[in-house]
């Protein structure tokens, strides 16, 4: 019997089982992989940014029009000096409030802002997102009751900056991802599943992104500006941070009980 | 009807033009996708699968940790599972060389026992196999003379010769321990009694000895704690004491040093009173005696004659790679390293 | 005019928005740090037979529900008893904590209460009377509600054999985690900013802060600085910035866990935040000039520190950012107020809400292997705008205080101990 490959082979064996204390340890990181899946998540995100997100974008606003009588669909021209995009955007026929629809609002939010109140202590969280929310909500009410017509916008700007913000977003959010992600990959297996989770999520973005598009839409058209202020202020891009972090810390969870398992994966200390 | 030939978009087009969706559809399929990562987050917070991260209040810093709470529940296995046993000297007394499978109090499941008098003498009438894969108690003094490897823990209940090569999973000693031969330990070696180490020894983890540690032969080890280790010879504090004035130099108070601190010296004696703390390499070579703790954020090195510490207290030597150790040197307390170091004596 | 108040809303919000992502940056090196920095090595391994005598004070205030347990923990802990004092401050208190205390003391002679009724009230008061009557070397201070672990203290005072530390800080872990989806955040954030934000400042040499409680001090250090202002009320951030300016440091040990009782209640804990921002923020307008003009820090630590002190104020200049958004939105400047808005959000979830990025919290998660519950984070969400609320108020609080030179009332934050959670001080026993 060999008793230095015995020994050798035992010790690896044990490795298996230890688990460091959670004070002092940390990752292996793999620098190939992460490296390799940074950048295939930039790629990605460049591909996307320059030369599939027009496509994409006309696709969904062809189809959302559909859904208009009368609708009218626009170029906006993103110039970035080596490259220009031409994304298409909706106009549509917004909705001033009458005085009636803005004292039924009015009612409506302060009996909500009354009740929330009387059970502030349960729901404290929650009555401050109602005080997030209000504050918009009452200046506009006020803003349609006294200058009503000195109201700055139309749909055009509300379409052009929802826009805007839209691919900002998409784009902004590949990054993040490829920084919080990559680091997190130690194999060929991860690499692959962390961009098809990328790609799920670009793809989620997207459907999510046109789809409140075309309800603020709806919104502007069936019911009217005054509820554009919290269109942005409330339902803006705030919303696109819960589902980011909830598929985040979910696709993260699932990976986790592999990393928890892979004792080969820890360090300690040093 | 919308034309696509991007792939990413080919469901979207499928969807769009085989179900013709009302306005009131595409608001509910919106409301779905809304609340869909809101379920995972909702769900977890009522079904709360995990607790409050456990803090274990019991615990409590000791070298003897490993070795103490094995006995501890060897103990609790024989005595749940065996009349009479009440005492690691019920243990002792027991007469039988039998294979006993017993439930193991930690984790509850089967374990196989070789309770024997003499270990090396009565296994033949079990295996023949040199890899023993079951729990050895020798309720006697033994030598091991024969190798073998040990899968599960080994412990002896009085002195133990170590005369062949062997491999021990972990070795708990109630008596003294020689070391005559190449050892190699997986997990710990605990030892209630004095160890001579004759010939190289390779300890996994944690070295731990009540009395003294005497090593003549190369040890690789992480851990190592007992009152008095001495590497190669004995070193006599008092000649530090008994020394002219002028050849000595006394350093009191606590020292701290960013970079790299080396302390020689072969000619004049170096008495440190206060801690040691370096932020990179610690080297201490020759007449040096560190009185108190000697800690760096990298390796340390000792040779040719340092002593740390007192007699008759403990003290510690911890670096967070190596702590080697060179020629004489005397340790009255605890080594601990992070990566694994080396005494040549 | 409209255009001049237009122009400056805007340059306000561009500063902020670089301010804010300054804040995430930060977050992020830490994060990746603590997940594949080396880490540095504690002091806590070393075992030494020598142990200075340190006292421990707890101060009290109506704890009657909770010091047994305390109590009883620190009964159990290894240190040798020759050595230690337990000194709880009972301050002002007007339920039968005197007199159980008192009952302690006749039983154990290392208990030996300290009853205050003169004075003003409060926790920094309350110690800085204690440490006069107190005979350790090191002062060890832990809060009534925690439940302190067998070898801690013998851990904790190795650190002092660092002549630069002065003071050391243990991670506090909530007990009650389970009770309700408040506790449940608090926890994930606690372990965000222990386990992560904590350790990585303590590894890159930067400020890390000694929390007042499941920590210690040493006592010439403390009275030669002047001890507690007792008008701030943040006296923990208060030690911290003198320590480090007077060339001495603060160690953080992540090892040292020790748990507390997390506020159940929303109001309850939107006092405590409000509390925790007023008294950072005195901190802040009194340690903002001195902190940059020291020649006892490294650039990088006061930067840092510039960081620290303003954690509690950028929320309030975040609701400004919010209010001046609303403001150029209805003044027909739409561009800037959405990328503002983008940015709030972006924050909402990088920096603010609970003082770490969701990134820092999904990093701490994965170093204490919490699988589960890692999922909630979405929901944090929902505290956001809670938290952005109350400590504005703190920070306006602070500016009063400054502006009247009031003194702070200390309200103390109301217990919540069950049974069940106590179990764990039984197996103590």
């Amino acid at each position: 019997m060999n008793f230095e490959k015995e020994f050798e082979l035992m010790k690896k064996n044990l490795m298996k089982y230890i688990y460091y204390h959670r004070f002092g340890r940390r990752l292996h990181i793999n620098l190939f992989f992460s490296i390799l899946n940074f950048f295939i998540i930039l790629i990605l995100a460049f591909f996307l940014a320059f030369y599939k997100y027009d496509e994409i974008n006309h696709f969904f606003i062809s189809f959302l029009s559909k859904y208009f009588d009368e609708y009218v669909i626009e170029n906006l021209f993103i110039n970035f000096g080596f490259y220009t995009i031409n994304l298409h955007y909706l106009i549509i026929l917004g909705r001033f409030p009458n005085n009636f629809e803005i004292l039924v609002s009015l009612l409506f939010i302060s009996i909500l802002g009354l009740l929330l109140f009387i059970y502030r202590r349960k729901i404290l969280a929650f009555f401050m997102w109602y005080v997030f929310f209000s504050i918009p909500f009452i200046v506009s009410v006020f803003y349609f009751t006294f200058f009503k017509n000195y109201f700055p916008y139309t749909v055009r700007e509300f379409s052009i900056l929802y826009t805007l913000l839209q691919y900002g977003i998409t784009v902004f959010f590949v990054f993040i991802i490829a920084v919080s992600i990559s680091v997190i990959s130690f194999s060929f297996w991860t690499t692959f599943t962390n961009i098809i989770f990328t790609f799920l999520l670009i793809f989620y973005i997207f459907l999510f992104g046109y789809l409140r598009y075309f309800v603020f839409l709806l919104v502007l058209n069936k019911m009217s500006y005054l509820y554009m202020a919290n269109l942005f202020f409330t339902f803006g891009p705030s919303l696109d941070f819960l589902y980011f972090t909830s598929f985040y810390t979910l696709y993260i969870s699932l990976l986790m009980k592999n990393i928890m398992r892979n004792s080969m994966l820890w360090k300690f200390v040093s | 009807m919308i034309i696509t030939n991007n792939p990413f978009l080919f469901i979207f087009q499928y969807i769009f033009d085989n179900l013709h969706l009302a306005l009131w559809q595409i608001v509910l399929i919106f409301a779905i996708i809304f609340a869909i990562p809101l379920i995972f987050p909702l769900y977890e917070l009522w079904r709360k699968k995990e607790g409050k991260l456990n803090v274990d209040l019991l615990y409590s810093r000791s070298p003897d940790y490993w070795g103490k709470s094995y006995l501890n529940l060897l103990l609790c296995t024989l005595s749940n599972n065996l009349n009479n046993i009440k005492s690691f000297d019920d243990i002792k007394n027991i007469e039988a060389d039998v294979l006993l499978e017993l439930n193991f109090c930690f984790d509850k499941g089967k374990d196989k026992f070789f309770i024997t008098k003499d270990f090396v003498k009565n296994i033949e009438k079990i295996t023949n196999a040199k890899k023993i894969n079951f729990i050895v108690l020798n309720t006697n003094n033994s030598v091991l003379d024969k190798s073998f490897v040990f899968d599960k823990e080994v412990i002896i209940f009085g002195d133990l010769i170590l005369n062949s090569e062997c491999i021990f999973n972990s070795l708990i000693v109630l008596g003294d321990l020689y070391i005559n031969s190449k050892t190699r330990v997986l997990k710990f070696l605990h030892v209630e009694g004095k160890v001579f180490i004759n010939n190289e020894i390779n300890i996994g983890n944690i070295f731990y000895a009540s009395d003294s540690i005497s090593v003549l032969a190369p040890v690789a080890y992480k851990r190592i704690f007992s009152p008095r280790i001495i590497s190669k010879e004995d070193i006599d504090e008092h000649k530090y004491l008994n020394v002219e004035e002028n050849k000595r130099i006394e350093i009191s108070g606590n020292m701290k040093v960013e970079g790299k601190l080396n302390i020689e010296s072969k000619e004049k004696y170096v008495i440190i009173d206060g801690n040691l703390i370096c932020n990179s390499d610690l080297k201490l070579a020759g007449n040096v005696w560190a009185k108190n703790n000697v800690f760096s954020q990298e390796n340390i090195f000792l040779s040719d004659g340092v002593i740390v510490g007192v007699s008759n207290k403990i003290k510690s030597v911890v670096a967070r790679k190596k702590v080697v150790i060179n020629g004489k040197v005397k340790i009255y307390g605890y080594v601990h390293s992070e990566q694994e170091s080396i005494i040549n004596p | 005019m409209t255009e001049i108040l237009k122009l400056f809303l805007k340059i306000y919000l561009l500063i902020l928005m670089i301010i804010l992502t300054l804040y995430a940056i930060r977050h992020y090196v830490f994060s990746f740090n603590r997940l594949f920095g080396k880490q540095r090595m504690y002091y806590q391994d070393i075992i030494d037979s020598d142990l200075p005598f340190i006292s421990v004070l707890i101060p009290m205030h109506n704890e009657e529900k909770v010091l047994h347990t305390i109590l009883n923990s620190l009964i159990n802990t290894d240190y040798p008893k020759d050595k230690l004092e337990i000194i709880p401050v009972n301050d002002h208190s007007t339920d039968k904590t005197k007199e159980i205390l008192d009952n302690y003391a006749s039983k154990y002679s290392f208990i030996k209460p300290f009853h205050r009724y003169s004075g003003d009230r409060g926790k920094q008061n309350a110690l800085n009377d204690a440490v006069e009557v107190a005979k350790g070397e090191i002062i060890v201070v832990y809060d009534a509600d925690y439940i302190v672990p067998k070898g801690q203290l013998k851990d904790m005072i190795k650190f002092f054999i660092d002549p630069e530390v002065a003071a050391v800080m243990g991670r506090v872990v909530p007990v009650n985690f389970e009770s309700n989806f408040l506790t449940m955040m608090l926890d994930l954030e606690r372990s965000a900013g222990y386990q992560v934000d904590q350790q990585a400042r303590y590894k890159l040499d930067l400020i890390p802060q000694y929390g007042g409680t499941v920590g210690a001090f040493r006592k010439d250090v403390f009275i030669n600085l002047g001890k507690f202002d007792p008008k701030v009320l943040a006296e923990d951030t208060e030690l911290t910035f003198k320590i480090f300016l007077n060339g001495y440091k603060v160690a953080y040990a992540n090892r040292l866990e020790c748990y507390e009782e997390a506020p159940e209640d929303w109001y309850i804990r939107a006092k405590q935040v409000r509390r925790w921002s007023r008294g950072h923020n005195q901190v802040l307008f009194k340690y903002f000039i001195p902190l940059i003009l020291s020649d006892k820090l490294r650039l990088i630590q006061k930067i840092d520190g510039l960081f620290l002190l303003f954690v509690y104020a950028v929320p309030f200049f975040t609701l400004l950012g919010f209010f001046a958004s609303l403001i150029l939105f209805f003044l027909g400047d739409m561009t800037i107020s959405s990328y503002y808005l983008f940015l709030l959000a972006v924050f909402a979830y990088n920096s603010y809400g609970n003082f770490a990025p969701f990134f820092q919290i999904v990093t701490a998660a994965i170093l204490d292997g919490r699988v589960y519950s890692v999922r909630i984070i979405p929901l944090f969400f929902f505290s956001f705008v809670f938290n952005l609320f109350y400590t504005s108020l703190g920070f306006v609080d602070a500016v009063i205080d400054i502006i009247l030179k009031r003194k702070p009332v200390w309200h103390k934050t109301l217990r919540f101990r069950k049974d069940k959670d106590v179990k764990a001080d039984d197996n103590n026993k």
